[in-house]
């Protein structure tokens, strides 16, 4: 199963990615109409700066293989797709009790306003790529299998030591 | 805003301040702590649903999700007890003809559990800010983890 | 002065067993009993208050009012009468908590905000306090989880 894998030495914090994922949950999936909507559309990507260290990093739902929040949610509102992988929500089923924001390590479950449930990333189904990862202009953010995303941080290091025994600097 | 009290479990150490503050705040406890298997204290509270099924099955009007929040009138109250079989968290409970069930301790500025609980488990909040302290954390932790390595031997603790 | 006894009339069909009445009678003249799992609700048959508390409580209308003129006309017996109910037991401690009819009452309730499973695993098979137990457990579950990390 494909998943946002975040590169965090990449972002820039333009925030392209939050912005990218609400228009795609709009109605007019079009940016200037998407402002005037009620409801509004809402993110599910959170780019995070830390003031301390002057870094932005983007997080995303991780959908988990044992997601807490599948486990908490007492009418199975969230649950895992059986076909995709992806932890899913289905508002009609949600109360908003929001336990699953509680436990969500990550606290990427937000809530809908009007709605009044919770709202998470769904890795955008009706997209082969999800918006975020399209929209992102440094790729900080792939669309890829972790076996995969994995084979390409491998090869940098791998790539890294080959450099440094060239040059002497790994005896 | 709704509002309600939300546990950081990495905190909870069983001690029962919670239930103690809210008995003596209240006429009886309405948050409950247990420790599970010897391994988690989780405490466990009327969770303020947005949707309120309680509410929902209420046939005298007693129970009434209005501006954000759940009202209880006991004079409309008939003990049917229907409201305790609706609550999927047993948070419920009818004791002496009123439904018992946390009400964040209405009129006071601060809920007694929050106030009191000395690891700082327990805190108020919005719905909507709950991701938000979660996630700056984890930001930090990755940030931390990318960074320099520490030299081999020594434990960040975070 | 107009005598006011009069005999209670529950409808067997609708009443659910949620003994509601009997809390709300000043009298107490409403009595219920629970063994193992049965639950019986006993109605007087007499009552000579003029209140309407037990009919007022009654969530499902169940309960109206004979009077001794009428009764002689209708069919309704002036006598008293006990309903009883079989209690379901809680799926985990086996403990009996409800009336199949409360619980029938309570799914169709909560079905008009969000669709409920007819069967397994939910947490209307279970006593609340049962239901408290497991939504600990599954909280503790997640804490276990994150101490890993």
């Amino acid at each position: 199963m494909k998943e946002v894998m975040i590169r965090p030495e990449r972002c820039m914090g333009c925030r392209s990615c939050e912005i990218a994922c609400a228009v795609e949950h709009s109605e007019s999936k079009d940016l200037f109409s998407a402002i005037g909507e009620s409801p509004v559309p809402c993110k599910r990507i959170y780019v995070e700066y830390i003031p301390d260290l002057a870094v932005a990093i983007p997080i995303t739902c991780r959908h988990c293989e044992d997601a807490p929040c599948t486990t908490v949610c007492p009418t199975k509102a969230l649950s895992r797709d059986e076909v995709s992988r992806r932890v899913i929500h289905s508002p009609e089923l949600c109360i908003g009790c929001w336990t699953c924001s509680m436990v969500c390590n990550y606290g990427v479950i937000g809530r809908q306003k009007e709605a009044r449930v919770a709202m998470k990333c769904d890795l955008c189904p009706d997209r082969e790529i999800p918006a975020c990862v399209e929209a992102c202009p440094t790729r900080a953010l792939v669309y890829a299998e972790v076996k995969d995303f994995s084979g390409i941080k491998r090869s940098q290091a791998a790539l890294k030591l080959a450099k440094g025994m060239q040059t002497g600097s790994i005896p | 805003m709704p509002e309600a009290v939300y546990a950081d479990l990495s905190r909870c150490i069983a001690c029962h301040a919670c239930e103690l503050a809210c008995e003596r705040e209240n006429e009886s406890a309405k948050i409950f702590v247990q420790v599970v298997r010897g391994l988690a204290a989780v405490p466990v509270s009327c969770r303020q649903c947005e949707t309120p099924l309680c509410a929902a099955v209420c046939p005298g009007e007693a129970l009434n999700y209005r501006d954000s929040r759940l009202e209880y009138d006991a004079e409309k109250c008939t003990g049917c007890r229907l409201c305790v079989l609706a609550c999927p968290f047993g948070t419920a409970e009818l004791r002496a003809g009123v439904v018992e069930r946390c009400d964040l301790c209405q009129g006071k500025e601060i809920p007694a559990c929050v106030a009191t609980c000395p690891s700082g488990a327990l805190f108020c909040a919005e719905a909507e800010n709950l991701g938000e302290d979660i996630r700056t954390r984890r930001a930090e932790r990755i940030k931390k983890a990318l960074g320099n390595p520490e030299p081999a031997g020594r434990r960040v603790n975070r | 002065m107009k005598e006011s006894t009069r005999t209670l009339a529950p409808e067997e069909e609708k009443c659910i067993g949620c003994r509601a009445c009997t809390s709300a009678c000043p009298e107490k003249l409403i009595t219920f009993s629970e063994e193992e799992k049965l639950r019986s609700i006993s109605f007087p048959a007499n009552c000579s208050s003029d209140c309407e508390l037990c009919a007022l409580a009654c969530p499902e209308k169940a309960i109206s009012f004979i009077f001794p003129d009428e009764g002689e006309k209708s069919r309704v017996s002036l006598e008293s009468q006990t309903l009883n109910f079989e209690l379901v037991p809680c799926q985990k401690c086996g403990t009996a908590f409800a009336t199949r009819r409360e619980l029938e009452k309570v799914r169709t309730a909560i079905s008009e905000k969000i669709p409920l499973p007819s069967t397994g695993g939910f947490w209307m098979e279970l006593c609340p306090g049962c239901r408290q137990a497991a939504f600990r457990e599954k909280q503790a579950k997640t804490i276990i989880q994150a101490r890993k990390f």
